[in-house]
């Protein structure tokens, strides 16, 4: 049963990476279409750059990348610094809170349908709502960012304590476990791997809705994105979208590194027959 | 050691699993619960630790009243199996094996020493398995580690749920045979739930047969079958009564052993003898594999006398008609 569920979380988590490179190369597609005329018409400062650096696409998105560092260091920064945020706290109130539904069921059903319906609100109108709530800048960015990074983690803790085998609890029991040595020792170790799972999707979903985070304000690769929108600049919106996708990937590698490490070893050994 | 006094359990939703249920269970002795599933056998066991609390009467412990003891301290001095095993899978077996000592808060080096000895007495060698995952064990071997781990805090009451349920039925037997040797070494009071009348009577010093929720009978497994106290228990012993009452009618219970004169009594045991508690299915085997006519009875260390392998079969052809005849 458990390990369906983390094959689904984890095809999902894939999904999420086969749209991102999709998006990627159709991306690459259109403005490689759209370069040509851009160049005639070199009026925007950001065009100019283009021009300057006329032998490649890819190479005027290194040039820009470059002549911006300052901004884009920074931006990097604020992106991560969004995403780390939201994330702990996140995986701080979705892990607490999927431990205790687990205690109180009764609530599971509507707690989870609630965590549903922030998730099905788009990014944008999420983004837009926390302006009269919060105002703009970096609190009403993360509240956003861990509402939507709530979902997955909560469902997950509480799948994979819901799941664990009956007959091991009753065991632990049986043995004169308390309830929360039961917890601790037994439930807690046994759902890491899918815990994690949850971590990674979430991880990823914020690293992506961060870039609309500017439009609240907040900074980060959207703001690099947005300015090359408003002047038709190409290389510019690659400028952002590459560290953007480049800093999901690492976010998820280094997630998938920790999901290794944490996972308990006698979970990962071949089983025989 | 155990009384269970009155004992009733009626679920929620109705079920009355459990009624009026009284019995005793003395020190070192292994009492079977036997039944069909909703019998109550496992509810009556699984209210000796409490994990299921009765809905009245008592369970003492000791004399003690263990519906007034913290039921944390009270189940990790009872050992406990079940059908499903349950090993942890995330803990080595050495791990498994140590949960109640370490939650007993023993010393490291006495866990160690524990772990090795039990690890020893299932028969896996405690280097090669100490370390290894549930995952990487057969079936047999998780079961062997699930009997190591009810053992864990050296209890003297284990309770044990189908322990052999899950198995194949030669690994079964195997270890069935092996735990009957364990078991007449360390000497602890086991009671044992069972749905298999024949791991019942091999396994129990007594049987307690239920059915829905009422104790039927609590006899030996030769009295179980020899007399049986109503027509549930007759009918529940079935078309198996003739191979039953070959398993429970011990060495001990044949008349007319031939006795030689004194002085051609054996002067040391030979290699292969019958012992009094022998069932008249292991004396078969005996003569089968030894290929004689006659082999020497004893009752401990005293020779009683030879039994005559057509005095044997005797007996048996007469147990077949007799039973013929009840049909």
């Amino acid at each position: 049963m458990m390990a369906t569920v983390t094959k689904i979380a984890y095809k999902k988590r894939r999904l999420v990476f086969i749209a991102v490179l999709t998006c990627l190369v159709g991306a690459v597609f259109l403005t490689a279409l759209d370069a040509r005329p851009q160049q005639r018409s070199n009026s925007t400062p950001a065009s100019e750059v283009a021009d300057r650096a006329e032998q490649s696409f890819i190479r005027s998105v290194l040039y820009v990348m470059w002549e911006r560092r300052t901004a884009l260091t920074r931006q990097v920064v604020e992106h991560i610094r969004l995403a780390l945020f939201a994330m702990a706290l996140a995986v701080a109130v979705g892990v607490t809170t999927g431990v205790l539904l687990t205690r109180f069921r009764k609530l599971s059903t509507s707690v989870l349908g609630a965590a549903s319906v922030i998730q099905t609100i788009p990014s944008l109108a999420l983004l837009a709502l926390m302006i009269p709530l919060l105002g703009i800048g970096l609190i009403p960015a993360v509240a956003a960012l861990f509402l939507y990074a709530l979902l997955p983690i909560m469902r997950n803790t509480y799948t994979a304590i819901d799941e664990v085998d009956p007959a091991i609890i009753e065991v632990g029991r049986g043995m004169g476990m308390t309830e929360w040595q039961i917890l601790s020792r037994v439930q807690m170790p046994l759902c890491v791997p899918l815990v994690m799972a949850g971590i990674r999707t979430s991880t990823v979903i914020c690293v992506g809705i961060a870039t609309l985070c500017t439009f609240i304000g907040a900074g980060g690769l959207g703001t690099m994105i947005m300015e090359g929108m408003q002047t038709r600049g190409s290389a510019l919106i690659f400028a952002g979208v590459v560290p953007a996708i480049l800093l999901a990937l690492a976010l998820d590698g280094l997630m998938a590194l920790a999901q290794k490490v944490l996972t308990p070893q006698g979970l990962k050994v071949p089983k025989v027959r | 050691m155990i009384a269970l006094q009155e004992l009733c359990k009626t679920y929620p939703n109705g079920i009355q699993a459990v009624r009026d249920l009284s019995m005793e269970v003395a020190e070192g002795e292994t009492v079977v619960l036997l039944g069909t599933s909703g019998s109550g056998k496992t509810t009556t066991m699984k209210m000796i630790n409490r994990l299921i609390e009765p809905t009245s009467g008592k369970i003492l412990i000791d004399g003690e009243d263990i519906g007034r003891k913290s039921a944390i301290e009270l189940r990790r001095k009872i050992g406990y199996a079940i059908q499903h095993i349950g090993l942890f899978p995330h803990m080595t077996v050495g791990d498994n094996i140590a949960v109640v000592p370490r939650l007993l808060k023993w010393p490291t080096d006495e866990i160690d020493q524990r772990v090795e000895l039990l690890l020893k007495m299932v028969g896996l060698e405690p280097d090669e398995f100490r370390d290894r995952y549930p995952a990487q064990l057969s079936g047999g071997q998780r079961q062997r580690v699930g009997v190591a781990r009810s053992l864990g805090a050296d209890p003297p009451l284990v309770l044990m749920d189908e322990p052999f349920g899950a198995l194949d039925p030669i690994t079964r037997e195997q270890l069935q045979d092996e735990f009957l040797e364990l078991e007449s070494e360390i000497q602890k009071t086991i009671v044992f739930v069972t749905h298999d009348i024949f791991e019942a009577v091999k396994m129990g010093d007594r049987v307690a047969l239920l059915d829905a929720g009422r104790l039927q009978q609590l006899a030996s497994p030769a009295e179980l079958v020899e007399s049986p106290a109503n027509e549930f228990v007759d009918s529940f012993l079935g078309q198996h009564r003739f191979q039953l009452s070959l398993l429970t009618r011990t060495v001990a219970t044949i008349e007319g052993l031939s006795k030689p004169r004194a002085a051609e009594a054996p002067k040391k045991k030979p290699r292969s003898y019958l012992r009094c508690r022998s069932s008249l299915v292991e004396a078969l085997d005996m003569f089968k594999t030894t290929k004689t006519d006659s082999l020497a009875v004893y009752d401990k260390q005293q020779y009683v006398g030879h039994l005559e392998k057509s005095h044997l079969l005797n007996i048996i052809t007469q147990a077949l008609e007799e039973t013929g005849q009840q049909q």
